[in-house]
């Protein structure tokens, strides 16, 4: 008996082979926490590195999911707290895993994030059905280095009743600077403006107004706005405004 | 309705049964384990349960499941079978099951721990040993008195004493004897002749003779009732051998051929043979009663040394049996139920060798008649409807039953199932299972793929394989002919552990079951029956 018994392992032998190809079904491998998600897809693009606020920086986000998993499951929205997605044009952004890698071993969709001029950091959320991942691309404050000043007209009459409103935009080499930076303003003594210091707006602006306390100057007068660059050297700019009689 | 006669037959036939004991067959002249060989007589150690009065032993083979009886017609079949110039293929019989040409209906007297020799057995045969409590025809009473004469009160040298004691004169004991007589007493008788023709006078020595004759013939004529193949144990005739001995050895005119009663027999060899272990070697063949003293034992196997053994055993007691008629002769015939006991005995070997040589001769005929099988063969089982065609084959039989699934954590559930199952011996369900002498475990054993009838999906984590239904894949261990407890893996799908994944895979869980098999054919037939007639 003995005998025939142990003949009888190689029987159980091929039925054991059953669950090496297959699994033992477990209810509880269904029970799923976040990581079990993000953990098969990978970002590729620098989420550490701080971007800068100037209104016109991008940075490339690649995501990516395994050959293997499905697009219909991998779905994902990203939302930033902070700029906005070249693809969408918008915080958010839908993005469909339909293509492959060069090695075709992942499926990937890109996204590119456009910085804004406001110098806070970028809280990017990623949406995976039910679940959120999140993680902040810092940003880093573009400092003014150049400013430009308009004025709302180019001649005027001298009349207490009249203002002139003037803009100084400040720049961040191509883009705009931050929000926050400081313009000083100066105006000619026959009149007064509505603040001698500002500081830019979401547009990289600052707006003052003047008016004339002195109606008897007839001629040209100047403007001027100016900015300390981050060389610490100071940039001024000017802007005429004819007075007529 | 056939069928319904068939249970209340069966319910009859076990009804009937019941006063009787199955014998367990434990072994095959003690020794041999495994198959049964089919080629080679063997001899069935008969026990029985304790305070189990043992009367008689009925073999009754059945074939195709029903008992045999063994007619006139069996025997010329099977001989037919057997027989070296036989014209028949046995191949082509259709009633295939070959039999024993045993005598009769197969009734064999036996005792405790005797010896029943079974012969060349057909490779589909099933065997059911029986004891029955009936006293068929042969009182116990009279093979009381017989034991009783030899032994139970003393031996036959101290006897004389004990009936010296009682001062009989001849009147008296011949008184006796003719009263033990009518009531059939006759170990009392045989006692009370012996008395009388040691002390009695020679005038009636011929009226004893003729009394002994009587008394033996009746009781021979009742032995031959119970069973023509009745044989006497080989301890109880060795001890009886000594006793006598021991008598004729204080008897001065025996004295004469004392050289020639020792001359092949030492009395250490007798002492020897006593033991159980000698005595069933000794009647098996194995052992040779000449050689006992050197214990140089044959194989199992080895028949031709076995036949040899038997043949010098037989030898040795036709010599005994010489002897004492040579002191029959001599007057010194106390040892008459001796004679009777030797005669039976040389009777029952001079059988068994014959039905061995007969058997052997048979066996070669019968491996010779089927290519499949060589000289050198031992196949051959007692399971049932294995037959020589059909050995090493699976048989597959439907079969439905309901296995319990569990993963042993988080999820079990019931399901039904209806599937095939592979035996991995050939079965013959007319056969009741219980019939099927030496079932090993290979006969119990079978492989069963299932379908299950009811889902196992949740629609989220677990899927059926086919439609609704699911594989079961099991080892069965067979109870009796219809029932398998079950073990093994129920198959199904399963959704990816992986949650990005959206495909389905295969998945076990194990199951324990139990199945009870049924014949599709037999219940398609019932039910177009049950239709036809509406």
């Amino acid at each position: 008996m003995l005998k025939q018994f142990l003949q009888v392992y190689k029987l159980f032998a091929i039925l054991a082979i059953v669950p090496i190809f297959t699994s033992c079904y477990k209810k509880e491998s269904y029970n799923y926490s976040a990581s079990e998600f993000f953990d098969q897809m990978t970002i590729e693009g620098d989420t550490t590195s701080a971007l800068l606020s100037n209104n016109t920086s991008e940075r490339l986000l690649k995501f990516q999911f395994p050959i293997e998993t499905d697009p219909s499951l991998t779905k994902l929205l990203i939302v930033t707290s902070n700029g906005k997605f070249k693809e969408s044009d918008d915080d958010s952004l839908n993005l469909d895993f339909v293509m492959l890698s060069d090695d075709e071993n992942y499926r990937v969709s890109e996204a590119t994030l456009i910085a804004s001029n406001k110098s806070t950091d970028y809280e990017v959320k990623v949406y995976l059905q039910n679940y959120v991942r999140e993680f902040t691309i810092p940003s880093e404050t573009a400092e003014v280095d150049s400013v430009s000043l308009s004025s709302s007209v180019f001649y005027i009459s001298n009349d207490t009743t009249t203002t002139i409103d003037l803009e100084a935009t400040l720049t961040n080499g191509s883009g705009l600077a931050s929000t926050g930076e400081s313009v000083t303003f100066s105006a000619p003594s026959f009149g007064i403006l509505s603040s001698q210091f500002g500081t830019s707006n979401s547009e990289g602006k600052s707006k003052v107004q003047f008016v004339f306390t002195d109606t008897s100057f007839i001629g040209q007068m100047v403007f001027s706005a100016s900015i300390v660059n981050p060389q610490g050297q100071t940039v001024t700019t000017t802007q005429s405004v004819e007075v007529l009689d | 309705m056939n069928k319904i006669l068939l249970l209340l037959g069966g319910l009859l036939f076990f009804g009937l049964s019941f006063s009787q004991t199955i014998v367990k067959v434990d072994s095959v002249t003690g020794d041999i384990k495994g198959e049964i060989p089919f080629d080679q007589q063997f001899y069935l150690p008969v026990k029985h349960a304790k305070n189990v009065k043992l009367v008689s032993l009925r073999i009754e083979i059945y074939r195709n499941g029903k008992p045999s009886r063994f007619s006139v017609l069996d025997n010329r079949r099977a001989r037919d079978v057997y027989a070296p110039n036989s014209t028949n293929d046995f191949r082509n019989v259709s009633n295939s099951h070959m039999t024993i040409t045993l005598n009769e209906e197969l009734i064999i007297s036996t005792k405790e721990g005797s010896l029943i020799p079974i012969f060349p057995l057909a490779p589909s045969t099933s065997y059911v040993f029986r004891i029955t409590q009936e006293d068929p025809s042969y009182s116990s009473k009279r093979r009381k008195a017989l034991l009783d004469a030899f032994g139970k009160n003393g031996t036959l040298a101290t006897f004389k004493n004990d009936v010296q004691k009682e001062n009989l004169n001849d009147t008296q004991i011949a008184d006796q004897i003719d009263t033990y007589i009518d009531k059939e007493e006759y170990g009392e008788a045989i006692q009370a002749i012996f008395l009388k023709d040691y002390y009695g006078s020679e005038k009636d020595y011929e009226l004893i003779q003729t009394r002994i004759s009587t008394i033996q013939k009746s009781v021979e004529d009742a032995i031959a009732k119970e069973n023509k193949l009745a044989s006497i144990s080989l301890t109880e005739f060795i001890k009886n051998y000594n006793s006598c001995k021991a008598y004729l050895n204080e008897c001065d005119s025996c004295s004469i051929i004392h050289g020639l009663y020792t001359k092949n027999i030492s009395k250490d060899n007798l002492l020897l043979v006593l033991d159980d272990e000698h005595r069933l070697a000794i009647e098996s063949g194995v052992l040779s009663i000449t050689e006992s003293a050197n214990s140089k034992k044959c194989g199992e196997t080895d028949y031709k040394k076995r036949i040899e053994n038997l043949k010098e055993t037989y030898s040795f007691i036709e010599n005994y049996y010489k002897l004492h008629k040579h002191l029959k002769k001599n007057a010194c015939s106390v040892d008459s139920q001796l004679l009777a006991n030797s005669r039976k005995k040389i009777v029952g070997l001079s059988e068994i060798v014959e039905k061995w040589e007969e058997a052997i001769t048979m066996a070669k005929a019968y491996v010779k008649a089927i290519p499949i099988f060589n000289d050198d063969s031992k196949a051959g089982y007692t399971g049932g409807g294995l037959t020589a065609n059909s050995k090493g084959k699976f048989t597959v039989r439907p079969d439905f039953g309901v296995a319990f699934g569990s993963n042993f954590s988080d999820f079990s559930a019931a399901f039904p199932f209806v599937g095939a199952r592979f035996n991995l011996r050939p079965l013959n369900p007319n056969l009741p299972y219980r019939y099927i002498v030496r079932k090993g475990f290979w006969h119990r054993s079978s492989i069963g793929i299932s379908f299950t009838t009811n889902s196992i999906a949740d629609a989220a984590t677990r899927f059926d394989l086919v439609g609704k239904n699911n594989l079961i894949i099991d080892y069965g261990f067979r109870l009796n002919n219809a029932m398998c407890v079950s073990a093994g893996a129920i198959v199904f799908k399963q959704a990816n552990p992986n949650p990005l994944i959206s495909t389905q895979q295969l998945a076990v869980i194990p199951s324990l079951g139990i199945t009870i098999d049924f014949s599709i054919l037999e219940a398609i037939k019932d039910v177009k029956t049950v239709l036809t007639s509406l």
